[in-house]
């Protein structure tokens, strides 16, 4: 990741149509299997969503990509994410990354990552610092 | 400090239990797995975390990520580097974690096995942040250590109150040297 300019962006399409085998393929691989995101009727009937809804975890490791599709993983220092509305089954997810900023005599750079709902919904908002140079 | 460790667990050793939630009631079967799988030392609620290549390609998978950087075991000996969040994976290696069903149990319902009971509001996941001082690779063991954070309450929008819970999680070399430390924000609504 060299000559980064703030404002600079990349985007992916993370999510086609999220299905459920995907939440508990999830649920599976991370061992969390809350009831709120494999077990419809308890998701549904008790708890009153729509449906069951995947881990706010799964919609953070999808939208990593975009970071570690760009640069080196050795040079992820911090990722963070504030999940802001459920994602369901059927919802298709981009995740956009934006340079906010370079710092450390230029040798870090700050990135918002902005995650968002085929409808519109932003479902989560992130950020990250990699080293550059 | 990896030595004896006495039959008392404490009321701490149930990771990520927030108030009210049915994880602040430790089971005795609950105490006998977590006194028969964690030999490091219950009193510090470890977790042995071993990086394993087939664990980082199930996830790899998991989160639809294709990068072959993550699949490398299937076709040479390799240490596989992990993905950012791979971390949460250690949830397999607790043996005190509240979200997986426990076969062979009269309350393994989704109703009442794991989960808050209907009548409060689930505690949902707020926030996640990720400190890194490298990649983690197949091949090592990591231990991991859970502390309670800050907490805090704040007036919601629509009305009531919510409760944020902070969790920490080191996870170290066996060295002491730390690999990656989490935060984890917990939200509850106290009151409508």
């Amino acid at each position: 990741m060299t000559r980064i300019e703030v404002g600079e962006q990349r985007s992916m399409v993370v999510v086609s149509s999220l299905s459920r085998a995907q939440i508990a393929q999830y649920a599976g691989a991370s061992g969390d299997f809350h009831p709120l995101h494999v077990d419809n009727d308890y998701a549904s009937r008790i708890r009153g969503y729509k449906s069951v809804f995947v881990h706010g975890m799964f919609t953070m490791a999808v939208s990593g990509r975009v970071l570690t599709d760009w640069v080196p993983i050795e040079d992820l220092m911090t990722y963070s994410a504030r999940f802001r509305d459920q994602v369901w089954p059927g919802d298709s997810l981009e995740v956009v990354a934006t340079i906010t900023g370079i710092s450390d005599e230029g040798r870090r750079a700050q990135v918002g990552l902005t995650t968002t709902a085929a409808d519109g919904r932003i479902v989560m908002t992130g950020a990250a610092a990699v080293r550059i140079g | 400090m990896h030595g004896r460790h006495g039959s008392r667990v404490p009321k701490s050793a149930v990771h990520r239990s927030k108030p009210g939630s049915a994880g602040e009631r430790t089971t005795a079967r609950q105490k006998r797995v977590i006194e028969a799988m964690n030999p490091i030392d219950t009193r510090d609620v470890r977790v042995r975390f071993p990086i394993e290549a087939g664990g980082i390609l199930a996830f790899a998978r998991a989160i639809g990520d294709s990068n072959p950087m993550y699949y490398q075991s299937m076709t040479q000996e390799a240490e596989v580097v992990a993905p950012p969040t791979y971390v949460e994976a250690s949830a397999h290696f607790d043996p005190a974690f509240e979200r997986r069903p426990l076969l062979a149990s009269a309350a393994n319902t989704a109703e009442a096995a794991n989960s808050p009971t209907p009548a409060r509001p689930p505690v949902m996941h707020a926030e996640q942040l990720y400190r890194y001082s490298r990649p983690i690779r197949s091949g090592e063991v990591l231990l991991r250590r859970s502390r309670a954070g800050n907490s805090w309450v704040k007036p919601r929008r629509s009305g009531g109150q919510l409760r944020f819970s902070e969790t920490i999680y080191e996870y170290t070399e066996f060295t002491g040297d730390l690999v990656v430390e989490a935060r984890t924000v917990a939200v509850e609504l106290l009151s409508r």
